[in-house]
């Protein structure tokens, strides 16, 4: 058949010869930006040309011929010659191009040479979340990257959970590294810098991190300068955010009628009864937020020449968050150089300099005395304002005006980050490379915290002023020898290194009271009361050793070993050395003859073998540590204080680190010239001798010791696929989808235990809520069933397991797993014209939520406000409602506490971003020298369709979180 | 292909609407709540006064209404000031008896629980006394502002037989009340001007009497500070002529009596206690002395008297002295000795014996103790001013 084809195109072109035309048009890429170096050939012939830098070509081509359009890391385009004898042409981004190289630890490999499972993230993939950090923006981009939020507050950094909860005690962050530099986490990187995003999800990818590496690692490459034309990009955008999901809480109207049915001993005051009887009621979310702003500028300048190139990045942002006087704003500076020296010797440097400072609401340890959670339980029959024009301070339990509060609070963080490291890099031989990179970070960051007496009976009268200080520096070396062998088919390259890093922490805190309400922290002298005092300082070392070898035959079998030795000062001399090996194989079968010209384009198994670690554990941790002074160690003597020393935890000498084994087996394929790609993938990771606490029989005189015990496991499938639907010039469509599935299951625990205080089961999820189930509310007609329980209609129904006639925690049962089973994104990207439509959702399912707000919400609270559901839904005689309580105190149960009546159903779908964006026309632009001009509008969080009632189904904290926000942003983007 | 760009464009504008929509809840306000209401006292809620309503929830923009449930007229007073606890208002001066309170704010009313009670007092000013000591029989005048025509006088006194009270017409002019001191009337009074139901507190006037006068319930006898004080005796022996006083008792029966004149009054209701007191072990066949007195009850004027009393030793010395005037106004004390409510002091240990005066004796003073048991002698009654 394509025989017969080509035969009939080439007597058509045959035909058609005399016809010969001169075809002209402009190739762009998928932002409508024009495409220079594209290589546009006749299929079939060796007639072509390659587009000039304003992506123009021109090609003498007859009716009926096909031009095959090229382009590294693109989608190949085809177009049939027909009348017309302009033809433009879009090109789409090949997310799976085999030719593209990424980044892995310790170096970088084609795509097509992975063994591993490596998922790249574009930066324009993080579009979708311009307001906040980096690593929420990271939610739904890849398949097995979950992120968890605690709360949304500015200038939160999101947690990123790979492949599963994979330990207890000792931390579920993955290592993050940006340009070769362990950071704690991405809140301190532009994502204006960024060129590309590597996650390394399995054993093999990651085993290069060897101890570090069990929860995955985040690898971060910033943008480097080209040698030829200076590119200058400038981008700005801004916009507002309005709150969600606002709690439907009761006026004071409906607050006054329920607190008079349920008899409730009230005392009124003068300003609640004025504020009711004027048919008023205060609103305390709305009071406590307000619209939030949002801008972020970032400008960089990238080039140089063949010998030297740069990039110099500058990037503010600030938000003003939709909570009153909260606030992040952000200045980052980078610069980074790479110089060829001479053939044989490379040098260059990174520096990052961001300073940043956050203006935080309340979120004492306490939640239920924070900003939020005060805002929605605080009766709305109390003004903001007392008659006397102070701020009004009869609150039932929170004793804190949540208006003081956040006019009041002075909470700011500052924070300073700057790191550098230089490389020196030479080529004695050819491909022999070796390389050392050494490294310089220093954090500071200080909290200054002002509590104004004013905000509540809850605060020192006289105000508390508190700041804390922390500084820390971060020392590094990496020094490795890597060499290329490449002989026919034979490809190998051996990687060696050796590393050593030295971290070092100093924290200290002052606190006074009773102080000069004006000066606040800035002048703890003139306190009248002076301490708690603390100070403290640690430090940790690591030294490594790591290898990997990559072997690659005739670009069909490929193998990686990689091994790293790593020893930590956070165990015991004698138990500091840990080695962490891992094998894989891969197959691409599509190099083999039998699927060489077949749509198949790509098609690679792969499978991968090793073990991961984990030290996350804390510093000095295998010590006995003795802590000295304080209120807890004081005593007296002779009448006076005298500094106590206590044993505070036991040494355990055989403390090590957990260790995860891993199972990785993928399937990457690509089809149609790629235009439908992916990767399926299952892993099995077993991590075994968990951090854990274990508790001790009190006479050994410590309460629980940290030991290395018991087993869990996480295992998943992945599933990723992009595929170009549409490409025609004028109009495309691109989907880009992932969804991963994941199980979670405690293994084994200590001492042959099947539960660890009802809490961790064993053959169950970590953390799956075991509680009573709740079958209702007791309806008249049960009156005698209920009197056996103490209960009367009205009460919460309770399931009684072993039907014994008592509720208890005998009855409890499991009700479902607390994080999600399933989860994942879907991009659909349209091009109409000039014009580009984003839209992006993400998902979750397969969990619970213990929403904690609706124990106060949904069940009658002497203590604050309620629902409007609960006072329209409450058990009466006349409304025998199945769903709340009857407001009568003392009812057991009633605020579902233990329980299964707050949880609710996680799984939600999340229509996250809509992006709009219009490119203009380069050829209005090209005349003053701008090479791409991009307007946009988006708006992010669009909808959530969820059954979770709370503020945002993607933040854990459900009590005083921090309010999701809509956002409508506008932006431009400007090239030259 | 424009066209599917404007769609687009539309369909990106909509959706960025969406959830922009905010309900907004209409303020309905409701009728005054209020709570923990208290009216004030009959002591503190004088008409032409500003009187504090206790309770939750007044505000400053109130208005109040007060409705007569006495039959006076309502009336809507001015706030004078609201704090959290309370609300104090200007009662007018014709404000009297008990009145529906209602608050209305925002033309929304609600009608407090409880009723306000304006006491029934007449609000006198600049009130002029006659100074010294008047004389029944006299007129005298008395000039305040607020005083009307038509009002009375009325007098009271500690020394009247309680609940005694007595009423004089009086003729007005010019914003004075002129009257006649009645013969009833004497010692310290305190007088009040009373309109219907309502009191208006005068002050002090005194009333002096002369001796021997016949008033006060019998015939003076004895006074002092120029006649506002004195004593009065029954104008007739009561009891037996010869009665015993009863049992002999033990000392520390002794009721603690004294001899002193104005302490008759004190020894007798001592003297009662100790009787009731000592009554099972001591069996008494009669009323004694000290209780006949007590029970007395005699008219005179057409007031009653009930507040008579055993003199005691010193005061039936007085009368003694004066036994002669006072036969001539009228009663002539029969010659008998007479018992005083004054016991004999006798530090033996027993108190067997009561002091006695002996009205035989011409202008001879004999008095001293007696058996209660054995002797069987008179009693006279007196009261005082």
């Amino acid at each position: 058949m394509k025989k017969l084809l080509s035969i009939i195109c080439f007597l058509l072109a045959a035909h058609l010869g005399f016809a010969q035309n001169m075809i002209k048009g402009t190739v762009y890429d998928s932002q409508s930006e024009p495409l220079a170096g594209v290589s546009v050939m006749i299929q079939g012939t060796k007639t072509g040309t390659i587009t000039d830098a304003d992506g123009n070509y021109t090609i003498p081509a007859s009716k009926g011929d096909v031009l095959v359009y090229s382009f590294l890391g693109m989608i190949d385009n085809k177009m049939t010659v027909k009348d017309k004898n302009v033809i433009n042409v879009r090109l789409m981004s090949d997310n799976y191009s085999l030719e593209e190289t990424v980044v892995i630890g310790y170096g970088q490999a084609k795509k097509s040479d992975l063994t591993g499972s490596v998922a790249s993230i574009k930066p324009s993939e993080l579009k979708n979340s311009k307001v906040g950090m980096l690593s929420s923006a990271l939610q739904g981009t890849a398949a097995g990257v979950q992120v968890t939020s605690g709360n949304l507050k500015p200038g939160a950094d999101a947690g990123i959970i790979i492949r599963g909860v994979g330990s207890l005690n000792a931390g579920t962050a993955p290592l993050y590294v940006v340009d070769g530099v362990p950071m704690g986490g991405l809140q301190d990187i532009s994502p204006s810098d960024i060129a590309s995003i590597e996650i390394l999800k399995d054993a093999s990818s990651a085993a290069i991190y060897g101890s570090r590496g069990s929860n995955g690692v985040v690898l971060i490459t910033t943008k480097k300068g080209e040698g030829g034309k200076t590119r200058i990009s400038f981008n700005a955008q801004g916009g507002i955010q309005t709150m969600l999901n606002k709690q439907d809480m009761m006026n004071a109207q409906q607050y006054y009628d329920l607190v008079m049915t349920s008899g409730q001993e009230y005392t009124w005051t003068s300003e609640e009864l004025r504020l009711l009887s004027a048919g008023e009621s205060t609103d305390w979310q709305d009071a406590v937020t307000q619209l939030g702003t949002f801008q972020n500028y970032n400008m960089s300048v990238a080039g140089g020449t063949e010998k030297m190139s740069h990039y110099l990045g500058i990037d503010y942002y600030d938000q003003k968050g939709i909570i009153k006087n909260s606030s992040f704003d952000k200045i980052t500076l980078r610069y980074n150089m790479d110089s060829k020296v001479t053939d044989w010797f490379r040098a260059g440097a990174r520096f990052n300099i961001v300073y940043s400072n956050l203006m935080n609401i309340n979120e004492e340890q306490d939640s239920l005395y924070g900003t939020m959670f005060s805002a929605i339980s605080s009766q709305p029959t109390a003004p903001i304002y007392a008659s006397d024009g102070d701020y009004f301070d009869g609150f039932l339990n929170t004793k804190a005006n949540p208006v003081a509060m956040v006019e009041l609070l002075d909470k700011g963080t500052k924070k300073m980050m700057a790191v550098g490291s230089v490389y020196l890099e030479i080529e004695p031989i050819k491909n022999l490379i070796i390389k050392t990179d050494n490294t310089l970070q220093y954090t500071m960051f200080r909290t200054n915290s002002y509590e104004d007496g004013r905000m509540g009976q809850h605060y020192p009268v006289d105000g508390y002023a508190s700041i804390d200080s922390n500084f820390s520096r971060y020392y590094q070396t990496e020094n490795t020898i890597t060499y290329n062998m490449d002989i026919d088919d034979h490809k190998l390259s051996v990687m060696g290194g050796f590393s050593a890093s030295k971290n070092m922490y100093e924290s200290s805190t002052a606190v006074s009271k009773g102080l000069n309400p004006v000066t606040k922290y800035n002048n703890l002298t003139g306190a009248t009361d002076h301490g708690p005092n603390a100070s403290y300082q640690s430090a940790n070392t690591l030294a490594s050793f790591y290898a990997r070898a990559t072997y690659n035959y005739g670009d069909r079998y490929l193998a990686t070993v990689t091994m790293r030795g790593d020893g930590s000062s956070r165990f015991a001399p004698g138990h500091r050395w840990g080695f962490f090996p891992s094998v894989a194989l891969a197959w691409r079968a599509s190099e083999e003859d039998f699927l060489k010209d077949t749509k198949v384009n790509n098609l690679k198994v792969r499978l991968s073998l090793g073990r991961l670690g984990n030290q996350n554990i804390g510093d000095y941790r295998y010590q006995a540590l003795v802590s000295e002074g304080g209120s807890f160690d004081d005593y007296i003597f002779g009448g006076n204080i005298a500094t106590g020393a206590q044993y505070a935890t036991m040494a355990n000498p055989y403390l090590t680190w957990e260790k995860a084994n891993q199972l990785d087996l993928g399937i990457d394929f690509g089809f149609f010239d790629n235009r439908l790609a992916g990767t399926i993938e299952g892993y099995y990771k077993h991590t075994s001798d968990l951090l854990w606490t274990v508790p001790l029989p009190y006479e050994s005189g410590y309460t629980s010791s940290l030991t290395n015990v018991g087993a869990l496991e996480n295992k998943g499938i992945e599933f990723t696929v992009n595929s170009v639907n549409i490409n025609r010039s004028k109009f495309s469509w691109t989907t880009s989808f992932n969804i991963t599935y994941n199980k979670n299951r405690v293994v084994e625990l200590y001492d042959g235990k099947q539960d660890v205080g009802k809490w961790i089961f064993v053959d169950h999820s970590l953390s799956e809520h075991y509680t009573l189930k709740n079958l209702g509310i007791w309806q008249l007609d049960e009156a005698s069933e209920a009197a056996k329980y103490g209960c009367q209609p009205g009460d919460r129904k309770i399931y009684d397991k072993d039907e014994n006639g008592v509720i208890n925690g005998e009855d409890r049962v499991f009700c479902g797993q607390s994080t999600p089973t399933i989860y994942g994104g879907l991009t659909n990207t349209f091009n109409i014209g000039n014009f580009d439509l984003t839209i992006f959702m993400n998902f979750a399912a397969g969990y619970y939520i213990n929403n904690s707000l609706l124990r106060f919400q949904n069940s009658y609270n002497t203590w604050g406000n309620m629902s409007v559901d609960y006072y329209k839904n409450y058990w009466t005689l006349d409304r025998p409602s199945n769903k709340y309580p009857a407001p009568r105190i003392g009812s057991a149960y009633s605020n579902g506490d233990g329980t299964s009546a707050n949880l609710q159903k996680g799984d939600y779908l999340r229509l996250k971003n809509i992006e709009l964006g219009y490119t203009l026309p380069y050829r209005l632009l090209a005349k003053a020298g701008v090479s791409s001009l991009r307007f946009f509008v988006s708006v992010q969080n669009v909808h959530t369709f969820t059954e979770f009632s709370g503020y945002d189904v993607e933040a854990w904290d459900t009590s005083n979180t921090y309010p999701g926000a809509r956002a409508y942003i506008g932006g431009v983007s400007l090239n030259f | 292909m424009s066209k599917l760009s404007h769609l687009f464009v539309a369909a990106a504008v909509v959706l960025m609407a969406v959830g922009c929509a905010e309900k907004e809840a209409a303020q309905v306000p409701i009728a005054p709540i209020l709570k923990d209401i208290v009216m004030p006292a009959e002591s503190s809620s004088i008409p032409g006064t500003t009187i504090k309503i206790m309770g939750k929830g007044f505000d400053v923009s109130d208005k109040i209404t007060c409705k007569s449930k006495s039959g006076e007229s309502d009336f809507t007073p001015e706030i004078v000031a609201v704090d959290d606890y309370s609300i104090s208002i200007a009662v007018p001066v014709e404000a009297k008896g008990y009145y529906e309170v209602s608050v209305t704010r925002r033309e929304l009313t609600t009608v407090l629980s409880e009723q306000l009670y304006v006491a029934y007092v007449i609000l006198l000013k600049d009130i002029v006394l006659p100074s010294a000591p008047v004389a029944q029989g006299s007129e005298i005048v008395i000039e305040a502002e607020g005083v009307q025509d038509g009002d009375k006088v009325v007098f009271e006194s500690a020394a009247y037989p309680a609940g005694t009270e007595i009423s004089v017409n009086t003729t007005y002019s010019d914003g004075k009340l002129k009257l006649t001191v009645p013969s009833t009337v004497y010692g310290v009074n305190s007088a009040k001007v009373v309109r219907g139901k309502s009191i208006g507190n005068l002050g002090t006037i005194n009333v002096a009497v002369d001796l021997f006068a016949q008033t006060a319930g019998g015939i003076v006898f004895y006074t002092s500070d120029g006649g506002i004080h004195g004593l009065v005796v029954h104008p007739a022996a009561i009891g037996a002529s010869a009665m015993n006083w009863g049992p002999s008792i033990p000392s520390n029966f002794a009721a603690g009596t004294s001899a002193d004149i104005y302490k008759g009054k004190k020894n007798t209701e001592d003297l009662l206690t100790q009787v009731a007191n000592s009554k099972d072990n001591y069996p008494y066949e009669h009323e004694t002395p000290a209780e006949l007195c007590a029970n007395l009850v005699s008219e005179q004027d057409g007031i009653s008297y009930n507040d008579w009393f055993l003199p005691s030793q010193n005061e039936l010395v007085e009368l003694f002295k004066v036994k002669a005037s006072v036969a001539q106004a009228g009663f002539s004390v029969p010659a008998n000795n007479y018992w005083s409510s004054t016991e004999f002091d006798y530090s033996g240990g027993w108190v067997w014996a009561m002091n006695y005066v002996n009205f035989y004796e011409a202008t001879n003073i004999v008095t001293t103790g007696c058996d209660r048991v054995n002797w069987a002698i008179g009693t006279l009654a007196v009261r005082q001013f």
